[in-house]
């Protein structure tokens, strides 16, 4: 059964071995970091990392952001009490209900699986943004925010892929995969938002579901 | 490891000597520091910019009116007294050849001894033994002091500069100065002329390869003047030139006239080496 999950965002500037002398990561990596450290805290047999699909480079940044966070909340969870870490990647061509189907395994499982998910919101919110100015970035952002927050997997399920794609909404089919595998969970799940900011005009979110009664 | 005065640098820092001249007629500033308010004005500006040491002199290096050691000393030694109440972490240098004058600026608290006639006064690293100071080694060919070169020969000017100044800071190591004290000059300009030290710019890595670290004084010299066709006061630009290829071989101490323009691009050619961190990665990285 699925007892947490947790979204972070995998921009590279969380990687500390990119950081300048000036470390404009350290907030959000802390922030992350604890979230994830929450995560475990759950007691999971497994975490399952999901990141979407990189035709260019393996292990994708989201999945080295994910390793970095995961060694950081691990330190502190004894040897022996350790979850496993598994990898779900998430095609990039996937549609909603590709990746439905993809969280369906999810759901039968038998053992207590916690969902870490890397993405984020639209890197078009301002001029100045990687993708420069979308209009349509802000409310888009807004829906995902509340749907974290709520939190709400049948709002993020009802989000355009096409439009996230638009807006460069890195790992939307992620956050599409953890909705997919809690819309029905009973009772519902129950939401933390840590993070929701735009510091360098992409959307970050971090956030801990707790799913389990 | 570097160690100067009370402070210790890793090995891929770099350091901006500032150049303080208690002198009337040096060829750069002509006498702009000569009064002792101006002299002392300038030791601030440049720690303001970010100098970590100050190279203090009281005679100009080429020839002219002779400086006796007395007068030397009347020029530099309550000076670095005053430089050393006013700035108690600042590296004090001081730029001389005389056991004699470095003896006096040790005891008024100079923390670095420039020898920069290679030893012309052996008694001077003995001095820096005495003191627990540092020193700088230098290569000047067969020239004596306050002399211009003249028809120099050099077999190979690089190998020259590493067997003098390497057999100086081993010398000096023998005589008891810290061995994390010591630094070697390949003496651009002196000894030199201007293909020598274009040669000792272009293969100062093989200087850097003995180990022990660099200092290069290029700033306004004539051989930057006659790569150029410009006279002193036009040369910045080609100094830093020369300043970015040292740096790039990996020279750590830096004699200059402008600190702020130096070390800008001693760290921008540091980080391009990969041995300092951009001050900031945002760009591509969100």
């Amino acid at each position: 059964m699925i007892v947490a999950g947790a979204v972070c965002p995998a921009p590279p500037l969380l990687l500390p071995e990119l950081a300048g002398q000036e470390d404009v990561g350290r907030e959000l990596r802390e922030v992350c970091v604890r979230a994830v450290t929450d995560l475990l805290a759950q007691r999971p047999d497994v975490v399952v990392v999901v990141t979407v699909e990189d035709p260019v480079r393996s292990p994708s940044l989201p999945q080295r952001v994910a390793e970095m966070l995961l060694s950081g909340a691990l330190d502190a969870v004894a040897a022996a009490d350790r979850p496993r870490v598994e990898h779900l990647v998430v095609p990039a061509d996937a549609d909603t209900s590709d990746i439905e189907k993809l969280a369906g395994p999810l759901l039968e499982r038998t053992d207590d699986v916690a969902i870490l998910v890397l993405a984020e919101g639209s890197a078009r919110r301002t001029e100045k943004a990687p993708g420069h100015l979308d209009p349509r970035a802000s409310a888009y952002d807004e829906v995902t925010r509340a749907a974290l927050e709520t939190p709400d997997p049948a709002a993020l399920l009802a989000q355009d892929v096409e439009l996230a794609d638009a807006l460069l909404a890195a790992g939307h089919r992620a956050l599409v995969l953890l909705a997919a595998a809690t819309q029905s969970a009973a009772p519902s799940p129950v939401g933390d938002l840590r993070w929701a900011d735009d510091p360098f005009g992409v959307m970050y979110f971090v956030v801990v579901w707790s799913c389990a009664s | 490891m570097l160690r100067l005065g009370r402070r210790t640098f890793g090995d891929d820092e770099t350091l901006m000597m500032a150049i303080v001249n208690r002198t009337t007629d040096s060829f750069y500033d002509k006498g702009a520091t000569w009064q002792e308010d101006a002299a002392l004005e300038r030791v601030r500006a440049v720690v303001d910019q970010g100098a970590e040491i100050v190279d203090i002199g009281g005679i100009k290096a080429a020839p002219g009116v002779e400086i006796s050691a007395d007068e030397e000393m009347r020029r530099v030694v309550d000076f670095v007294a005053k430089v050393r109440a006013e700035h108690p972490d600042l590296i004090i240098s001081v730029d001389t050849w005389r056991a004699s004058v470095g003896r006096a600026v040790c005891a008024a608290g100079a923390d670095l001894l420039n020898d920069a006639w290679g030893g012309a006064d052996p008694d001077l690293a003995e001095v820096a033994a005495e003191f627990d100071v540092g020193l700088v080694c230098t290569h000047v060919g067969p020239q004596q002091p306050r002399t211009r070169p003249h028809r120099v020969e050099y077999a190979d000017v690089v190998a020259d500069a590493i067997a003098t100044t390497v057999g100086l800071a081993e010398r000096a190591v023998s005589l008891g100065v810290d061995r994390d004290r010591i630094l070697i000059d390949p003496a651009h300009d002196f000894g030199k002329n201007t293909w020598h030290s274009l040669e000792v710019t272009r293969r100062l890595d093989e200087m850097v390869a003995t180990g022990w670290p660099v200092l290069v004084s290029l700033s306004n010299k004539d051989f930057v003047g006659e790569s150029l066709d410009l006279p002193v006061g036009e040369r910045l630009m080609g100094t830093l030139g020369a300043t970015a290829i040292c740096t790039w071989h990996g020279a750590r101490v830096f004699r200059v006239h402008e600190v702020t323009e130096t070390r800008q691009v001693v760290d921008m050619v540091s980080t391009i080496r990969g041995v300092r961190r951009p001050s900031r990665a945002v760009r591509g990285l969100a």
